[in-house]
């Protein structure tokens, strides 16, 4: 023995045992022993659980534990009810005189015990087996019934053997289908269900084993005779469906079994359907309060296993039990669902609960009424279709599905009615063909039937010549249409070509109007011709002039018309219509129309220029050129590469190449046979073009570069000595940059790749510190062209100093003194220049005149030559030493040094 | 120089900076083979995985062989060069080969390569731009100076380590919105060395064509900031001539300009010190007595000149663009010596000077600019006008020049 362990007990034991089933058997055996002290009632108990006694247990191990179950019940007595009855108990044991701890006494128990729970279990059961009519209980539903009247700790193979034993067969708990009938079966499989021929679905999917059908297993799997219903019997089925006499039972039967072979790939997926069509099937029976054993019974008659039937029962009647009971509010669901059979069906099944008999007298009284309406609908239906009005049968019918909408018999009265005649239909001549057209009618999967008589409008569908049949679209043309004769068009809807609607009609007559109408033009008139109808009495010519007014010519004969007197460059439009005489009188065709312009032969513009709009500046821009008589001419862009070789364009290529026109600014106009066209620059480098305007499209004239194209930045002109660098940023782009400069007069250019500009660092020029008139222009080049940006003027500032240079020459004497001799040269003349003579010990030169001794201060003249000498004394001085001339005014004179050779002593 | 050094038979390997006898050299296979022999297949060189991590799959290295055909190795188990002068048969497919390289670092030797090759060092403290330098330098040495001196100058062997580098920076420096180099990393001994940038100068003399080989190295900043770093360099022992690039605004009368403008100080040493330094290195290097002074001609190179164009007027000395003559121009070049000293004066390196003046037999002021004008010092790129290098090739044609490979004129 572990030992008894306080706290274990409390939560095993007595928790447990103080609520519940285990506390009212304690409190009944207690009481019955508090009525006779000698009573062996608590054997009843299992003691050993409630004490926490092992068995089997040793005298020593009992003393322990006597020792520390009193104190546990006394500490759990506050709180635990379970504690102070067993407390109570045991106190009444030992003063029964119940040798406790004597494992004998335990020993003695355990037998009453056993003894006393079988025969408790024997009366439980045949009680219990009452309550189970159909002789089936699951194992769970048993054991916790048996826990209710006391019997514990029996095994579940005792449980079940006894069970047996009174006729209570025990199974594991049915877990019903969750999922119904595949939905592509479902309505296939109740069609061929309302054949008295077919039971069940076990009978259609063993068709062809018909003699086999009785005792067949659905529950845990779908056998036959114990052989499972495999794919093959689907096959065999089918076949012998197909075999069999031809009847509407075995049509639907073929067509089920043909679904579940192209639905169903598995054996579980049959053994599902099964599963679940018997059910619906039971399930439907109960619903309607049909004796369990009835719908037991009704299930074995179709040939299914008993055990599987009481079983099913059994579990769908619990399912049912714990819901809503089937009622008067079960039938007014269904009637609110528009199941009216179902509700008739479900009130005669069911007896109005106490209370209710108001309730199901009114929804009696409902269903009665409903009847009758679908009757009368269906009356009504008859009527109409007999009177043709399909409509009024349709409306009929769609009431009466609305009340009953699971009879099946109203959908199929539905089906039988023609479909609406087709609505808005309309007719036109086009040329000689005729062009119908009509609504698309309501329905779906409509096709329509096109007939056409002479003189009347068809009836009926064979009322005439059939010219289209079965089309879906709703547009036809009538090609082979006769002209100059009354004609009738019906069109009928149908569903695929039976059951044809009535017909939707109207009638024309075809006058075909010219065809082909072209004009040429000629500055002063134009010359209009045409294809002459068959048939057509003669032809009217209309001409509308630019001042509105018009006058028509008849030509009997003619396929021509020459039109004189026009005013070159105005607009006219023509229009050209046949008349035909018919029996009605003259009639018109549909006209003709066709503008013209009379001038001369059209050309392009071959002299178009761009330059800047020299009152705006670079700000607008003026396209020149030489007009066009009598056409109009528009000046276009079009991307820098496009390829406009060719001589003309359609409106189409030049969209196609990305044309766009260019909006001309106020002040563009005509002037001595020039045009001229002011607008703003394009942001972009862009191609123009000139594109007169003819009639058949545009001529393509000269075109030019033009735009703007993005300008270097960041420019920086640096003198270094004589020469001048020119650095910048680049643009974005595939640009050469042209640099202009003057020097003394002389203009200079030179054009800069960028990979030059990177091989040279910058651009170098020669000379270039006195240059003038320094700019940069962007470059680019399409093809053979070269378009050039505006130039970019560039300033630097420029030496305004009087350059001198000079050359210092130091003469040391034999006795050691030091004098030099300046030799200064000036860029001009005019000037006298003071500066000053540094002399500085060392190594190192003097960078300016504080920068050593002052020798002396000379002043240079150049007021009537460029150059001035002038020698200095120095004395003696030791080396090293540096001698520099340095100009007093800085700001105003560039003194250049010679090589410093000449400055060191 | 070097021949005085090493004698007429010894020069140093452009590429590790090695002594090397130009007669007695190490072979590469040609790879042609002879019948009957096994052919040499190419395989990656263990001594340049080891030097360069170059992995690039070469023929092997001719070796010595005992007669029983095993290569002959030394106490570390490395197998010995075959050297010699300018053939070699393959101890292995029995193929002649002429194909010559270093017996240490196993680079191919340019055959212009002879024991008066000069070696020429770019040193300078961080940030003073010595990468942007030689960057622009070689593509100033591929264009305009091989222009002007109507020469032939180019990598041999092709761009590969630090001159394939080179061309990229400058060709990034060159794109549009061009970026400026990364910081040169810090060198950690031998074993991450990069291979020098190597270029070989040919022209034609009198209907011959003459070339050298010259080679430089870019040195992290922090490499020679302090004495103990700078003794690592073991380039500098070889040196022919040796370029110290300065940053103006590391002088004192500069810094408040510095700040202005945003350029980075960078570093705390001053020109002195690193002077300081490189002066410690070569004296030890080249054996200088303490009352002697250094031969090896040193070009002290002021960068980023541009940006005191605004102190100096236009018609100075050193705003005239540099010379177009084939010539090296002295007078040109000393006068601006004379005037950068003077502005280094005033800048407050009158101390620099003096210890050039102590120390330095042979030494030039040089006033140059990589970039031309001023860079977008937040984003690091390039000024928006470009690359505007002035006088970049200078110092190299003056040392050029000291060697006589190029002639001098006085004006």
């Amino acid at each position: 023995m572990a030992g008894f362990d306080p706290k274990k007990y409390r939560n095993d034991v007595l928790k447990p045992y103080s609520k519940g089933e285990g506390f009212e058997q304690l409190r009944d055996v207690l009481a019955e022993l508090q009525r006779d002290p000698q009573s062996s009632a608590y054997a009843r108990l299992d003691l050993n659980k409630l004490y926490d006694v092992p068995n089997p247990v040793t005298s020593q191990e009992l003393t322990d534990w006597r020792k520390q179950v009193v104190p546990a019940l006394n500490k759990a007595a506050q709180a635990l009810p379970s504690a102070r009855l067993l407390k109570a108990l045991l106190e009444t044991l030992e003063q029964q005189g119940q040798a406790l701890v004597d494992p004998a006494f335990w020993g003695r128990l355990q037998s009453e015990r056993q003894k006393l729970i079988r025969a408790k279990l024997e009366a439980g059961l045949r009680q219990l087996t009452a309550e189970y009519p159909l002789g089936v209980v699951s194992r769970e539903e048993l054991i916790s019934r048996l826990e209710t009247i006391g019997i514990t700790g029996v095994t579940e193979e005792s449980i079940i053997s006894v069970a047996e034993q009174q006729g209570l067969k025990v199974y594991a708990a049915l877990q019903l289908p969750t999922t119904g009938v595949p939905e592509k079966l479902k309505s296939i499989l109740r069609d061929v269900l309302r054949h008295p021929e077919y039971r069940s679905v076990v009978d259609l999917l063993l068709l062809h084993r018909p003699n086999e059908i009785k005792d067949v297993r659905f529950l845990d799997r779908l056998t036959v005779g114990g052989t499972a219903v495999s794919l093959t019997d689907i096959e065999d089925a089918r076949l012998r469906s197909e075999q069999g006499q031809d009847t509407d039972a075995l049509q639907d039967a073929q067509k089920f079994l043909g679904a579940v072979k192209d639905n169903l790939t598995a054996e579980i997926e049959i053994h599902h359907l099964v599963f679940t069509t018997v059910v619906e099937l039971a399930g439907t029976q109960l619903d309607r309060g049909k004796p369990k054993l009835e719908v037991r019974d009704s299930l074995v008659r179709l040939g299914l296993n008993a055990d599987d039937a009481s079983r099913l029962v059994s579990a769908l009647s619990i399912s049912t039990a714990s819901g809503p009971r089937i009622g008067v509010d079960t039938v007014r669901e269904k009637l609110s669902l528009g199941q009216l059979g179902e509700a008739q069906r479900t009130l005669t099944a069911i007896s109005p609960a106490d209370g209710e008999e108001q309730d199901y007298a009114n929804l009696q009284a409902q269903i009665e009424r409903l009847l009758a309406t679908k009757k009368q609908l269906l009356e009504a239906y008859h009527l109409a279709v007999a009177a043709r009005d399909f409509p009024a049968a349709l409306t009929a019918v769609k009431e009466a599905m609305r009340i009953d909408q699971a009879d099946d018999s109203l959908a199929s009265l539905s089906d039988l009615l023609p479909p609406a005649a087709p609505s808005s239909l309309s007719l036109r001549a086009d040329g000689p063909a005729v062009v119908l057209s009509w609504a698309q009618g309501l329905e779906e999967s409509l096709v329509y039937t096109v007939v056409r008589a002479e003189g009347r409008i068809p009836k009926t569908a064979h009322d005439g010549s059939v010219v289209a049949d079965g089309i879906a679209e709703t547009r036809f043309i009538d090609k082979n249409a006769p002209s100059e004769i009354p004609l009738g068009y019906s069109i009928f809807s149908s569903r695929a070509g039976r059951l044809f609607s009535d017909p939707r009609g109207a009638e024309i007559t075809v006058l075909p109007a010219p065809m082909d109408v072209v004009a040429a033009a000629y500055p002063t008139g134009a010359v209009l011709s045409w294809a002459r109808p068959s048939n057509t009495a003669g032809i009217v010519v209309t001409q509308l002039g630019p001042d509105g007014r018009s006058f028509d010519s008849e030509l009997p004969n003619s396929s021509s018309f020459r039109a004189t007197g026009l005013n070159t460059g105005a607009s006219y439009r023509f229009s050209v219509r046949a008349f035909y005489l018919l029996a009605n009188g003259r009639k018109f065709s549909d006209s003709v129309s066709i503008t013209v312009v009379p001038r001369g032969e059209a050309s392009a513009v071959h002299n178009l220029s761009v330059k800047p709009e020299p009152a705006r500046g670079n700000d607008v821009l003026r396209a020149t050129w030489s007009s066009i008589n009598s056409f109009d001419v528009e000046l276009w862009q079009f991307p820098r590469l496009a390829e406009l070789s060719a001589s003309s364009i359609s409106a189409q290529q030049i969209r196609d190449y990305g044309g766009r026109r260019i909006t001309p600014l106020p002040g563009s106009g005509n002037s001595g046979g020039e045009t001229f066209q002011l607008f703003n620059p394009p942001a972009e480098i862009i191609r123009l073009v000139t594109l007169t305007v003819t009639d058949e499209g545009f001529l393509i004239g000269n075109h030019v570069l033009s735009g703007s194209a993005p300008q270097p930045t960041a420019i920086v002109a640096e003198p270094f000595g004589e020469d001048l660098r020119l650095s910048w940023e680049w643009p974005q782009g595939d640009y050469v940059m042209e640099v202009a400069w003057e020097v003394n007069g002389r203009p200079r250019t030179r054009r800069v790749t960028r990979a030059r500009y990177r091989a040279e660092g910058g651009v170098k020029i020669g000379g270039g510190a006195t240059a003038t008139n320094l700019t940069i222009a962007t470059v680019t080049s399409v093809d053979d062209e070269t378009w050039t940006s505006p130039p970019l003027a560039v300033n630097f500032s420029q030496s305004q100093t009087l350059g001198l240079r000079y050359q210092l020459r130091i003469k040391r004497s034999l006795t050691g003194k030091v004098k030099c001799e300046l030799s200064v040269e000036a860029e001009s003349t005019g000037h006298t220049v003071p500066a000053t003579l540094i002399l500085k010990h060392g190594s190192i030169m003097p960078l300016s005149s504080e920068d050593g001794l002052h020798i002396e201060s000379l002043s240079l003249d150049f007021s009537s030559g460029t150059s001035a000498m002038h020698e200095v004394t120095i004395g003696k001085v030791k080396s090293p030493f540096w001698l520099s001339l340095f100009a007093d005014d800085n700001e105003k004179i560039d003194l250049i040094a010679p090589p410093t050779s000449q400055l060191k002593g | 120089m070097l021949s005085s050094l090493f004698g007429s038979k010894a020069t140093a390997c452009p590429y590790c900076y090695k002594e090397l006898n130009i007669n007695k050299i190490a072979f590469r296979c040609s790879g042609r083979g002879t019948p009957g022999n096994p052919t040499c297949e190419t395989i990656s060189d263990p001594k340049r995985v080891d030097l360069f991590q170059d992995t690039t799959p070469v023929m092997p290295a001719i070796v010595q062989r005992d007669g029983a055909g095993n290569p002959v190795v030394d106490r570390h188990g490395i197998p010995q060069d075959l050297l010699g002068k300018n053939t070699v048969i393959c101890t292995r497919c029995a193929g002649e080969s002429g194909v010559r390289m270093c017996s240490s670092c196993h680079s191919i030797l340019p055959r212009g390569l002879d024991n008066n090759s000069p070696l020429f060092g770019l040193i300078g403290v961080r940030n003073s731009g010595k990468t942007v330098l030689l960057s622009v330098l070689h593509r100033e040495l591929i264009q305009s100076v091989a222009r002007r001196f109507n020469a032939s100058i180019d990598t041999p062997g092709g761009a590969s380590g630090l001159a394939r580098d080179l061309a990229l920076f400058e060709k990034n420096m060159n794109s549009q919105g061009g970026s400026l180099p990364p910081q040169t990393a810090v060198s950690r001994g031998e074993k991450e060395k990069k291979a020098p940038a190597v270029y070989e100068w040919k022209y034609n003399n009198k209907g011959k064509t003459t070339s050298t080989i010259f080679s430089f190295y870019d040195t992290a900043g922090e490499d020679v900031s302090h004495q103990e770093k700078t003794m690592t360099q073991k380039y500098l022992d070889q040196a022919s001539g040796v370029i110290l690039l300065l940053d103006p605004f590391a002088f004192p009368e500069n810094q408040d300009r510095a700040s202005q403008l945003g350029a980075r100080s960078g570093t705390v040493d001053t020109p002195e010190s690193v002077l300081d330094g490189i002066t410690y290195v070569l004296q030890a290097a080249h054996h200088v007595k303490s009352n002697k002074k250094i031969k090896v001609p040193l070009a002290v190179v002021i960068s980023k000149i541009d940006a005191f164009f605004d102190q100096i007027p236009a018609n100075h000395p050193l705003r005239q663009s540099s010379s177009k003559d084939d010539t090296f121009d002295e007078a040109e070049s000393q006068t601006i010596h004379d005037h950068v000293a003077a502005m280094v004066t005033n800048w407050g390196g009158d101390g620099l000077l003096r210890k050039l003046e102590q120390e330095y037999s042979n030494f030039r002021l040089f006033g140059v600019s990589a970039l031309g004008a001023e860079p977008d010092y937040t984003s690091s790129t390039v000024n928006s006008r470009g690359l505007l290098p002035h006088r970049v090739a200078d110092p190299l044609l003056w040392l050029m020049a000291d060697r006589g490979f190029i002639q001098k004129s006085n004006g």
